[in-house]
Parts: structure tokens; C-alpha cells; sequence
């Protein structure tokens, strides 16, 4: 006959409860270690600004690859985004008469929130996966060793050219958004429903104020700076060959969608 | 292959000094109390089996891990005790080959090569396109300069890896396993490379991991296999070939019976 396994630790039905504290207990630990993680990377990042070298070729390219390269992604998504948004209001304002607000709903909706929350959306999905894919590939393939081994500073190296050029290029990108927003809500608007340009233009003027543009553009710096620091940290963080990589882009695009939500939520409340 | 020009007992006091150094995974040991000396002038080459911890062993000595426990002293300097920034100029003196290149695959071969010299030295782009065109004609990759490390053979790679080790005459070599993956033609140039190399520059001292024997009994002054965490055996070469533990002489000669189960 087999031999009764031992019982288990602790009163029976305090069994559940001791798990669910260990479960908690390692969760609250993860995370304080993952927020960590990013903590240090966004600080050597920027720290790596105060120091030689400084890489501005680097700066460039990433410039170009976050910003020019996301150009086509962000303006077909500002037109249709714009164009839609009229259509939707025009249904909303024409059932009591005011279709001469359209533009300029469209105009305040596109540059306070829209604009920045989109843009930095779809820029995440291209360059923040981008930076967790490829920061994490040299992480599992030994480059970052080899860097550290020929006495460079990886986060200074890689990290810090992709912050300064998220922080710059989104808001940039979001100001193309914005604009042809505008553009597709005035074909719409125009040329599909027969609202007169006149109005449609002058109200955008008259409802849409600098403030609105420079806060929404402050907001986008917040995203692009939010996407490099997840998609680097993840990237960096990264363990367990190709899978660990794929794992680490899911993740950055995931936490950094949300978190730049969130991070909306908060920083428009502040804004108001 | 020809005679050393520093003897063993005449060498000076050891380059690299490593005492009691442990290292673990979770609950895997791998490196449990490891002593070894690297001799400045000398090729020490490291033998031990796969899974042995002899990578860790480099990537300890670099600083890219951090021990357990044990000391580390180069030229004398307690490495472990180096802040970041003090522990980065001094790797500067290291040229590493890792075991499977991790060249920089965004750059081309000569932009690899040519990499360390950008970041740590001035130079007009004349003298730098001299450099790095001698490193590669010295592992035999003239004329693949303008590839990308994806269009390389994984040998190709490791020669690639040993130039831009090489391209600032640093003093300190670490390999890891230069050689394998190489035919027998390219392993013996770079048998030979690794060895002019140290003999040639008497101020460098090289540590070479390597599963292959010919290549061990060829190159070395002073070899050390590692086994079960410690260095169980070391001498200089002839005496490593007659030694008397059955554990080294199981593995000099890929027997299989023998104390190290397989
Ligand atoms: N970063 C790491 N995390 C967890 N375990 C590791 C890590 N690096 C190495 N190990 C483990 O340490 C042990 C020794 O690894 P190491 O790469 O040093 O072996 P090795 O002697 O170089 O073998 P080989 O000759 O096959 O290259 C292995 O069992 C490996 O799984
Ligand atoms: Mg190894």
C-alpha cells in the first residue's frame, strides 16, 4: 500500500488565505521591481544627456525612424479620424440646427485629445514595439554584453537617443494629426453633408485656442516620453531568446497603451 | 609550436587573480569557490565541459555579472569593489570575443570593427579604415567589409568578433571558444593568430575558453580545467597531457568511461 502523503501546512481552510496573501505579497513585489526597472532606465537615460558622448547622429536617425517613418500611419489615421468625427457630430448638431459647429468640434476634440491620444496610440504600436523588439534582440543575442564589454554605457547608447526622439516627434506627429483632422472634417463636412465653408472655418478659429494646441501637444510629449520608457525597459529587461522577445514587444505595447491612457486621465484633469 | 618567451615560473605576478569565486543561478551552482591565476605574457586556456560555467567565468571577470561570492583583482585592483564608471574605463583594456560573436547587427562588419575605435579613440577616418582593414586582413575577412553580420557564415561571424577584440591592441584578451564552429584551416590560423598575438606583445594576457584539445596544446602556456565549479587541475600543457587525475585525463582524451559521468 501506497504511504498517505503528508498533510499540508496550516488549518485547512486557512490554506486559501495564506495563498492569496503569498500571491499578493509576490504581485505588490513584481511590480515595485518592474516600476524599478523603468525608473532606472528613464533616469540613466536622461542622466546620459549630462555626459559625454554626445550622439546626435543617433538622435537623428531615431528622429527619423519615430517620426518620419510614422508620417503615412499618422495622417491616414488623422484624415479618416477627422472625417468620421464630423460625420458623427453633424448627426449630433443637425437635430437642432447647428451643423456651423461641426468644424469646430471637430477642431477642439482633434487638438486636446484626439490628436495627442492617437497619435501616440499609433506610434506605439510601430516604433515603442520597434524599441522592445530590437533593444530586446540585442539583449538575448549578447550585443548589450558586448557593448558593456567594450566599456560603453548601453543605456546611454540606446535608450537615450529614443527618448529624446519620441519626446520631440509625437507632439511634431500630432500636429500633422491634427491638421489633416481638420482637412478631413472640412472635405466631410464641405463636400459630403453641404455644410457652408465660411462658418465651418471661422468657428474653428473662434473656439480653438493656442492653449488648446500647446496642451495637447505638452500631453503627446508625456506619451512619446511614456512609449520610449516602457518599449526600452521591456526591451532591455528582456530574458529567454527569441520568445523572450516577442514576449517583451507584446508587453511594451500593451503597458504602454494603457499607461498612456491613464496618464491622459491625469494629465487633462491637471490641465483644466 | 615554438618556444614561450616567458617561461611559467619566470612569468611576473598574475594579470588577473580570481579567489573563491561562486556564482549561482536560483539553485544551480555553477561556480563554487574557483581560484585561477592569468599570467601577464601568457595564453591560459580554460578547458571544462559544456554547462561548466566557463562563459560565466568571463562575463564575471568583465564585470557583466556580479559573483556570489570570491574576489576578482586585475593588476591588483579589486574589481568588484570598482564603481560603474571606474569598472567601464577599465574594461576599455579588454578585448572580448563572445562565444557566438554578438556582433552589432544594425552595422556592417566594418562598422563593427571599426565600433571601439569610434567610441574610445579620435581618429582621422584615414588611420581608422587602416586599423580596422589590418584587424580583418588578420583573421582573413578582407573583402567581406561591407556585409551585415546576417550575410556571414557563423564563422565568419567569430572572425568578425575576433577583429573588433583585437582592433584596439587591447590587454587583455578574454576568448570564448574562438574556435569552434571553424574548419581545421581557419582554426589553426586562428590558433596561430591568438598565439603571435601574445607573443608578439608580452604586456597582453589572454584567457582562452576552449572545448578543443589540438587547439588547447597548441596555443597554451598554462591550461586550467574546470570542473564541478572549481579548477581541479592546471600546469603548463605537457604536464596537463601526463597529469594524474583521471578527471583531466578522461576529458584530454574524450573517453567515456571514466569519473565524469556522461
Ligand atoms: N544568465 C543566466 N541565467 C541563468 N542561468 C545561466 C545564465 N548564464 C548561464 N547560466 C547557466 O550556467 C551554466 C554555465 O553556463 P556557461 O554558459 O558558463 O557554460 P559554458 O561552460 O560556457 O558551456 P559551453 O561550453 O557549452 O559554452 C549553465 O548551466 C547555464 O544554464
Ligand atoms: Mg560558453
Amino acid at each position: 500500500m501506497q504511504p498517505a502523503p503528508p498533510p499540508p501546512a496550516g488549518h485547512p481552510l486557512a490554506r486559501p488565505l495564506i495563498q492569496g496573501v503569498e500571491r499578493v505579497g509576490r504581485t505588490t513585489r513584481a511590480s515595485v521591481e518592474e516600476l524599478g526597472r523603468h525608473g532606472r532606465i528613464l533616469g540613466l537615460g536622461c542622466g546620459a544627456l549630462l555626459h559625454p558622448p554626445v550622439r546626435v547622429r543617433h538622435w537623428f536617425k531615431q528622429m527619423e525612424f519615430v517620426g518620419f517613418q510614422s508620417l503615412s500611419i499618422v495622417m491616414i489615421t488623422g484624415v479618416f479620424t477627422g472625417a468620421v468625427f464630423a460625420l458623427q457630430s453633424n448627426v449630433a448638431f443637425s437635430m437642432f440646427g447647428a451643423q456651423g459647429l461641426v468644424g469646430s468640434t471637430v477642431g477642439l476634440a482633434l487638438s486636446r485629445e484626439l490628436g495627442p491620444v492617437l497619435t501616440a496610440l499609433m506610434v506605439t504600436g510601430r516604433a515603442g514595439s520597434a524599441m522592445a523588439a530590437e533593444i530586446g534582440t540585442m539583449r538575448v543575442t549578447e550585443q548589450i554584453d558586448a557593448l558593456e564589454a567594450m566599456g560603453v554605457e548601453p543605456v546611454g547608447y540606446l535608450v537615450t537617443p529614443r527618448l529624446l526622439a519620441s519626446v520631440l516627434m509625437v507632439p511634431a506627429l500630432a500636429m500633422v494629426f491634427n491638421l489633416v483632422g481638420i482637412l478631413g472634417a472640412w472635405f466631410v463636412g464641405v463636400s459630403v453633408l453641404g455644410i457652408s465653408e465660411g462658418p465651418f472655418v471661422a468657428r474653428i478659429d473662434w473656439y480653438v485656442d493656442p492653449d488648446d494646441i500647446t496642451g495637447g501637444l505638452t500631453k503627446a510629449a508625456a506619451f512619446g516620453l511614456i512609449m520610449a520608457v516602457v518599449g526600452c525597459t521591456r526591451g532591455f529587461y528582456t530574458e529567454g531568446g527569441a520568445e523572450g522577445v516577442g514576449r517583451s514587444t507584446t508587453r511594451a505595447v500593451v503597458d504602454a497603451s494603457v499607461a498612456i491612457l491613464i496618464a491622459d486621465y491625469f494629465l487633462t484633469s491637471a490641465m483644466l | 609550436m615554438n618556444e614561450r618567451i616567458v617561461p611559467e615560473q619566470a612569468a611576473g605576478e598574475p594579470a588577473i587573480r580570481i579567489r573563491g569565486l561562486r556564482k549561482a543561478f536560483g539553485a544551480q551552482h555553477v561556480l563554487q569557490g574557483l581560484d585561477l591565476d592569468v599570467r601577464q605574457g601568457q595564453v591560459t586556456v580554460v578547458i571544462g565541459l559544456s554547462g561548466a560555467g566557463k562563459s560565466v567565468l568571463l562575463k564575471l571577470i568583465l564585470g557583466l555579472l556580479r559573483p556570489d561570492a570570491g574576489t576578482i583583482e586585475i593588476d591588483g585592483t579589486d574589481i568588484l569593489s570598482l564603481p560603474p564608471r571606474k569598472m567601464r574605463a577599465l574594461r576599455r583594456h579588454f578585448g572580448m570575443v563572445f562565444q557566438h560573436g554578438a556582433l552589432f547587427d544594425s552595422m556592417s562588419i566594418y562598422e563593427n570593427v571599426a565600433f571601439p575605435l569610434r567610441e574610445h579613440e579620435k581618429l582621422p577616418e584615414e588611420e581608422l579604415a587602416r586599423r580596422v582593414f589590418a584587424a580583418l586582413a588578420d583573421v582573413g575577412l578582407e573583402g567581406h567589409e561591407g556585409k551585415m553580420p546576417s550575410a556571414l557564415s557563423g564563422g565568419m561571424r567569430k572572425r568578425a568578433s575576433l577583429a573588433r577584440a583585437l582592433v584596439r591592441n587591447p590587454r587583455f584578451l578574454l576568448y570564448d571558444e574562438p574556435t569552434t564552429g571553424l574548419d581545421p584551416i581557419r582554426t589553426a590560423s586562428i590558433d596561430r593568430l591568438i598565439h603571435d598575438t601574445a607573443l608578439r606583445h608580452p604586456e597582453i594576457s589572454s584567457l582562452v575558453i576552449s572545448h578543443d584539445m589540438t587547439a588547447t596544446f597548441r596555443i597554451a602556456d598554462h591550461v586550467a580545467m574546470l570542473y564541478d565549479g572549481r579548477i581541479v587541475a592546471e600546469g603548463p600543457p605537457d604536464l596537463m597531457l601526463h597529469h594524474e587525475d583521471p578527471l583531466v585525463q578522461q576529458f584530454i582524451r574524450g573517453e567515456l568511461s571514466g569519473p565524469i559521468p556522461t
